[in-house]
């Protein structure tokens, strides 16, 4: 009896949460300079199939603001899911995506790219391979280190090291930067925002989605590493082949969100611990609930950032700004505190 | 023959031997107690046979098949390990602890089904902690944290369990608790390898006992025929002296040790 109407309330908030990007979504599109109403949205895509005739308010909808809606969901899924899977592989909850490199690396891959004058397409594919490089790096020099004790702390340790050096390295880039054009333009880029995004930048959702995909399949046994690599390899857990896996997805979808919206901290921190509030610790539940609380966070973020003054606000401001209460929140809110 | 352990040398780093070499064996339904002073190799030794560490010579049979021969799932099928039960980083619910540990016979990507949940509720009952199943396994006591580490083991439907110090860290009374299962599981017909700290334990409840000292000492045998007084003080360096006690249930006797330590 309890356990089917505890199940029956699972279903319930599983629908709400896939409910809540779809609400925020409508709300989020049809608000801005040139507000629509969700019809002429309709309309408009009609249009865009059809190839018929658009007015102003059409072109900025469906040109502007629907892909960048599009990305953002895309962007705050893709780093809460690898936030959430990362603290579960580090059995660590204080963990983010960016914990072996993956971001530094792409900003250190996008700023240099800013430095030699490149196109947005190629600093897109230099942030991107600027990530898995520093990921790459981190995983060859835990191979040095580990050659008998395989400890994931090493694997930790070496993340630190890497993504260090990436942020000197921008840093440095920074520094050697022209002060009028370019400094601004890497500065701004590496606090994140979407406003830049095209209609055809959409095509990386087809590299985003087998990451996911694969991420949602072995999330059962995100449960069983989160206990350590002994207890996963007695319980019959081949740890390292996972273990491998997910690092190569996480990265993958990391390096990609950074490459097409740049630095946007705090999401895959944040995001899975509001959704263990929501759904419980189970990885079962937890990813798929994270990446649907990620999708509708950031695309209100992004709202706000673009609705709240003039000028745009870059996301990892308002992200920093609302992820650090939020976090305080948890502290106070949580039994025996997070490194018990 | 549940396992065979041949001229087995363990260590963490080559030419570094920590203990052994040491030959032994574990008949199917017998339960076994591993004793030992501190920092001696006898955790040393469990993580070689269970694989966890590669053995620096000899070799570890198991179901008389040679140990390196098994994929971490095909072990996992025939030996379940349970570890101290220690709280791990996320709250998740006793009932979701136990069902992993029907990880070894789910196909690699899926989730435990409904049969998976009813052999861990099973499992939960077999323990006496069925009114745990919803609670979170962080917020529960140790005692009942080891009772479900049990439960899980049991969940993979393995004849042999190996414990590492099923006891320590608790109180006496879940001390013994915890060895009251261990009776019931062997005479249910599991196979049981067991590190302890007290070897009054042996007395209680070991068909065998394997005596690891300093020395490169090692004795094989029932626990009356290892455990006598001399090898004991020998053991621990402290004198030990063994009595016999008659319960007033029935008419056996049991073995206590008191240390004199006065």
């Amino acid at each position: 009896m309890v356990q089917q109407r505890s199940r029956r309330t699972d279903r319930t908030k599983m629908l709400l949460l896939i409910l809540l990007p779809i609400a925020v979504f409508l709300v989020a599109i049809s608000i801005g300079r040139y507000p629509v109403s969700i019809d002429s949205l309709w309309d408009a895509l009609v249009s865009q199939l059809t190839g018929a005739e658009m007015d102003t308010g059409e072109l900025a909808l469906i040109r502007v603001r629907l892909p960048r809606n599009l990305m953002a969901m895309l962007v705050g899924a893709a780093l809460s899911l690898s936030g959430a899977v990362y603290q579960g592989l580090f059995r660590n909850p204080v963990v983010s995506p960016d914990l072996l490199g993956a971001s530094n690396g792409a900003s250190f891959g996008a700023a240099l790219a800013i430095l030699v004058g490149s196109r947005a397409a190629t600093i897109q594919l230099s942030a991107f391979l600027g990530g898995i490089a520093a990921v790459v790096l981190v995983a060859a020099m835990n191979a040095l280190v580990s050659k008998r004790s395989n400890s994931i702390v090493n694997l930790i340790l070496c993340g630190m090291l890497v993504s260090s050096l990436f942020s000197a390295l921008v840093s440095f880039i920074k520094f050697v930067a022209d002060t009028d054009t370019k400094l601004p333009a890497i500065t701004f880029w590496l606090m994140g925002s979407l406003s830049s995004t095209l209609l055809s930048d959409l095509y990386v959702f087809w590299l985003f989605l087998p990451a996911c995909i694969i991420l949602l399949l072995v999330r059962w046994k995100v449960n069983i590493l989160s206990l350590g690599d002994e207890e996963a390899r007695m319980l019959g857990v081949n740890v390292r082949l996972y273990r491998w896996l997910i690092i190569g997805c996480a990265t993958l979808l990391t390096s990609l969100s950074v490459s097409v919206s740049g630095n946007i901290g705090w999401i895959g921190l944040v995001v899975p611990h509001f959704a263990r509030m929501v759904v419980g610790s189970n990885y079962g539940k937890l990813l798929p609930a994270s990446m649907l609380i990620g999708s509708a966070f950031l695309l209100l973020v992004d709202t706000v950032a673009r609705m709240l003054i003039t000028v745009e606000i870059p996301l990892g401001i308002i992200t920093a700004i609302i992820g650090a209460p939020f976090f305080f929140f948890l502290l106070l809110r949580s039994k025996r505190g997070f490194v018990s | 023959m549940m396992l065979a352990v041949k001229d087995l040398v363990c260590g963490y780093r080559p030419g570094v031997p920590v203990v052994g070499p040491l030959s032994f064996q574990v008949e199917k339904g017998e339960v076994v107690c591993l004793v030992g002073p501190n920092g001696i190799g006898k955790t040393t030794l469990f993580k070689t046979v269970l694989g966890l560490l590669k053995p620096l010579g000899g070799s570890i049979w198991v179901q008389g098949r040679d140990s390196r021969e098994y994929s971490a799932k095909e072990f996992a099928k025939v030996v379940a390990y349970v570890p101290q039960g220690h709280i791990p980083p996320f709250p998740y619910a006793v009932r979701d602890v136990v069902v992993m540990g029907r990880n070894p016979t789910m196909h690699e990507l899926s989730s435990p089904r409904r049969e998976d949940f009813e052999k861990a509720e099973e499992m939960l009952a077999l323990m006496g902690i069925s009114h745990l199943a919803d609670r979170d396994y962080t917020e529960i006591s140790g005692g009942e944290r080891q009772m479900v580490m049990i439960a899980r083991a049991l969940a993979q439907d393995t004849n042999l369990l190996v414990m590492d110090e099923p006891t320590s860290h608790l109180d006496y009374g879940n001390e013994n608790r915890v060895l009251g299962q261990v009776k019931k599981l062997a005479g249910l017909g599991y196979t049981i390898i067991m590190i302890t700290h007290v070897p009054g334990h042996a007395f209680l409840c070991a068909d065998k006992v394997l005596a690891v000292g300093r020395d490169g000492f090692f004795a094989e045998g029932s626990p009356d025929a290892v455990l006598t007084e001399e090898t004991l003080s020998t053991l621990y360096g402290v004198d030990i002296q063994l009595s016999e006690v008659a319960l007033r249930r029935d008419q056996r006797h049991v073995k206590v040790c008191v240390p004199i330590t006065i």
